[in-house]
């Protein structure tokens, strides 16, 4: 059996940017786009309202200062709604991360492929995306801005892991 | 009152120092094994056996938190961990298990080991970048040389 690979980039037809317009007409397209996803198998694609529910359950469980024990910070609640914007737009293509928050309160997403194959993101409360990853022994991380769309830099970094 | 617990602290570091031996005053060698006591479930993965990069972020005075384990039995360790860690928090938090990593991976990263004792045994990993995408990059390559190890 030959297993099919969608590429996580964003011009594939699984990744399709939405709530970008505002009329009657973009609403109707978003709705379409959203049940045809929904319709895909849950092997392909991300599975987001699990996701959005791993970000509500971290909401619930670090909504108060040192929930770790160590003097970390609440969660930060514009951090949050960031999160939330991230995980609606990330490609349907890509698998479920793995949710924590930060000790200065951002929200983290974490995808692990393998012993030194991670990529990690914090989500900062005004529009800034910090990003590392490790990627055997060659290791990246920077800032990006989060407006409309993911950054570029967070999709070629999230292609290299899952198809290297 | 200020004497009194300046006095007081001498008094105790002396008894701690002769109670647990010149050895722990020392600096940190590069072979001696650090734990990171787990205080919460999402900074580990009982799936991949694996310690998450969350538990080494640092907190914002940038002192990140661990104790020198060597030449202590499993049942020491934990004992640490409960006594000084999980029973001092000021919300009452589980101990799920620990994040063993080797000094020299901290040294090889930059970072440094400020060793206290206070707790015995107790040591701050300091040093840390200003720029939190570089902590974080620091905070995968000590979990990816961690070996977690979970409460029995």
């Amino acid at each position: 059996m030959t297993a099919a690979c969608i590429p996580i980039s964003y011009n594939n037809p699984f990744f399709l940017p939405t709530g970008r317009g505002v009329s009657e007409t973009a609403g109707k397209l978003d709705e379409i786009v959203e049940k045809m996803l929904r319709d895909c198998s849950p092997s392909v694609i991300l599975d987001k309202d699990t996701l959005l529910q791993e970000i509500n359950e971290v909401f619930e469980e670090c909504s108060v200062d040192n929930w770790d024990g160590y003097d970390a910070k609440a969660i930060d609640y514009d951090s949050y709604i960031e999160a939330i914007r991230f995980a609606r737009s990330l490609p349907t293509t890509i698998p479920l991360p793995e949710i924590a928050v930060d000790p200065d309160g951002e929200v983290s997403f974490e995808w692990y492929q393998g012993p030194r194959r991670v990529f990690t993101i914090s989500i900062g409360s005004r529009n800034k995306i910090i990003y590392a990853g490790l990627f055997g022994f060659n290791k990246v991380n920077g800032t990006e801005c989060f407006y409309d769309e993911i950054p570029k830099t967070i999709l070629d970094n999230l292609d290299r892991l899952f198809h290297f | 009152m200020m004497k009194f617990l300046k006095r007081f602290w001498i008094i105790l570091i002396d008894y701690f120092t002769s109670k647990f031996g010149n050895a722990l005053i020392k600096a940190v060698s590069k072979d001696e094994f650090l734990a990171r006591y787990l205080t919460s479930s999402r900074w580990f993965s009982r799936e991949n056996n694996r310690v998450k990069h969350h538990a080494f972020m640092p907190p914002s005075n940038m002192k990140l938190s661990v104790f020198r384990i060597d030449n202590l039995t499993e049942s020491q360790i934990w004992k640490i961990g409960q006594k000084r860690v999980a029973n001092r928090m000021r919300t009452r938090r589980n101990l799920y298990g620990r994040a063993d990593v080797k000094a020299l991976n901290v040294f090889e990263t930059g970072l440094e080991i400020h060793h206290d004792n206070i707790p015995p045994r107790h040591a701050d990993i300091v040093n840390w970048p200003d720029e939190k995408s570089e902590r974080k990059e620091i905070a995968l390559e000590l979990a990816a040389n961690a070996s977690l190890k979970l409460r029995p």
